[in-house]
């Protein structure tokens, strides 16, 4: 997978279940790109309960003023659970790079696109004792691999997103998923 | 006052058009938000909560929406500048006491991020469906100011101008934004770039009167020594009930509609994309408009001679240029998150076709399917 998000604008959908740190995730992504210079529009959707229900979170990049503010056609699909892979993959082009996590995806051999897993879950509870952190693990991996942004911003990020209680297991999480993807290769 | 006459620079920051909406109100000198909790509006509840406990201001969480909009009228007559925010549903249960601050000329600003409605519909998705409640939610001839965001930098800038406008002509104004705006996170300054408006308190003139048929009169403040009267009743120039008298309330309730009327060129803002020699136009606002410039941009690399008028301004109706944009284009196109509200008022002024795009599944419009529709016109 080569560098290829210099492209503007990028759009980016991360899908999973309310509760799995899904729009933390885009928030972060869109504070790093923001850093990166580069103007950002993010939304989420997601329903009424607090945990649980699908839940997505979108993030346009651009090097000008965006118009329309959600994801059409993404770039990058992150999906953390067969509901969301299965509603947005195989997407209407081929273009797009979509990672999963096995813990939850089971990808299905027609979909289109690039498919790359990252177990990031296993990762995390293996490393930290909990999940929580899959999230993070994900984001080191595809800013790697894509290029989406820059390694010093998403490190940002997590100063400008996270309590200070929570940086050092949030930059370590990164910076698992950079190994892990500096590992497969791009 | 903060920020008058003053340009500072502002950094850029990724911040959600509700946390914007609470971060123009106080910079514009906002200092009493009482509220009940409504998704999707809550976020600007939790910001005001922040902001105002931190700096000299007062919070207050209501027992539900109609004591809010009255605490808001209360602390607006002890002088502080205030706000609630709500969203469909809430904004339903405030209209009594909103045609109160209506006819007692009572500065206020009423934020809405409007959600997929009717009643409760879905909380946590998007609507345009209010459109109507903010023109005639209130019984009687009430003429209000509702001020559309399409960004979450709009969310900053309108807030202040909505109570810059509220405070000038001593009228409540809706910031009438959506839960897409409300909740989207965009890169935004957070200027003190700005004029600051402040309600004339003392002066010549008494406070429910006015010498000049579209006047402000002067709002003094409870606890400012004078003997002040407050009635939803019909009341004259000092304030007393004068609920026979013919005249009194027929030149009171002229008054009020020409404060607004009268002044429809400086309160009404439209913003123009490609329309110099466009022959299909789109007329939208709030988040639909920005779904209408991506699919103007698109029908152009056709071939397609688009463009597009933007309302900032939704009330007053921006009438005058719709009947221009009518005289220019072949077909007007008004995409909006509900049934056709501002469609329908726009053909009153226009012979041109106007044609109503609408979409009401809780989702902002895909420019694809404006580009398709704008295809298929006859």
């Amino acid at each position: 997978m080569n560098n290829t998000m210099s492209k503007s604008p990028v759009q980016v959908r991360i899908g999973g279940e309310a509760g799995q740190g899904v729009i933390l995730a885009g928030v972060m992504l869109a504070s790093a790109a923001m850093e990166d210079g580069r103007k950002v529009a993010q939304s989420a959707r997601y329903g009424a309960a607090v945990r649980g229900g699908e839940a997505t979170a979108d993030l346009v990049i651009s090097d000008t003023p965006i118009d329309y503010p959600h994801v059409e056609i993404p770039d990058i699909l992150v999906v953390f659970s067969q509901q969301t892979y299965d509603r947005f993959a195989p997407p209407r082009t081929e273009d797009t790079k979509v990672f999963y996590d096995p813990f939850f995806v089971t990808p299905s051999k027609t979909s289109g696109g690039s498919l790359r897993e990252i177990s990031a879950t296993e990762m995390a509870i293996e490393r930290f004792g909990k999940s929580t952190s899959s999230n993070l693990i994900v984001l080191g991996f595809i800013a790697q691999l894509t290029g989406v942004v820059s390694e010093a911003s998403l490190n940002a990020a997590i100063e400008q997103n996270l309590p200070s209680r929570h940086r050092a297991v949030g930059l370590e999480a990164l910076a698992m998923g950079k190994k892990a993807a500096l590992e497969v290769g791009g | 006052m903060t920020g008058r006459e003053r340009v500072i620079e502002a950094p850029e920051v990724l911040v959600q058009g509700n946390v914007a909406v609470a971060e123009a109100a106080i910079a514009v000198g906002c200092r009493f938000f009482g509220g009940y909790p409504i998704t999707p509006s809550s976020e600007i509840m939790v910001r005001m909560a922040e902001l105002l406990r931190a700096g000299d201001g007062v919070f207050i969480q209501m027992e539900d929406e109609l004591a809010s909009i009255c605490a808001v009228i209360g602390a607006s007559w002890s002088g502080a500048k205030s706000m609630t925010a709500t969203s469909g549903p809430g904004l339903s249960l405030m209209q009594e006491a909103l045609g109160y601050a209506y006819f007692t000329e009572t500065p206020l600003v009423l934020v809405d991020i409007q959600r997929a409605g009717p009643a409760t519909g879905q909380a946590t998705h998007v609507g345009q469906g209010d459109m109507m409640q903010f023109r005639y939610g209130s019984h009687g001839d009430v003429f209000p100011v509702a001020l559309v965001p399409w960004s979450v930098q709009e969310c900053y800038d309108l807030t202040i101008r909505a109570f810059n406008l509220s405070e000038k002509f001593r009228i409540p104004v809706f910031l009438a934004a959506d839960e897409a705006v409300g909740h989207l996170r965009e890169n935004v300054v957070l200027h003190r770039n700005f004029e600051v408006v402040d309600r004339v308190k003392k002066g010549a003139g008494d406070p429910f009167g006015s010498p000049l048929r579209d006047g402000v009169p002067v709002m003094p403040s409870f606890g400012d020594g004078g003997h002040l009267m407050v009635t939803g009743s019909t009341h004259d120039a000092r304030g007393f009930r004068k609920v026979d008298d013919p005249e009194i309330h027929d030149a009171l309730v002229t008054r009020l509609m020409r404060k607004t009327l009268d002044h429809v060129d400086e309160i009404v803002e439209i913003e123009e994309h490609m329309l110099d020699d466009a022959e299909v136009a789109f007329f939208a606002y709030g988040v639909s408009a920005r779904s209408a410039l991506a699919a103007v941009k698109r029908l152009r690399s056709k071939g397609v001679k688009a463009g597009l008028l933007r309302a900032l301004t939704i009330w007053p109706f921006p009438e005058k240029q719709v009947t221009q944009l009518g005289a220019k284009v072949k077909a007007i196109v008004v995409p909006e998150l509900n049934k056709g509200m501002i469609a329908g008022v726009a053909r009153g002024f226009t012979g041109t076709p106007v044609h109503a795009f609408t979409q009401t599944n809780g989702k902002i419009i895909e420019p694809e399917r404006l580009v398709k529709f704008v295809e298929e016109l006859p």
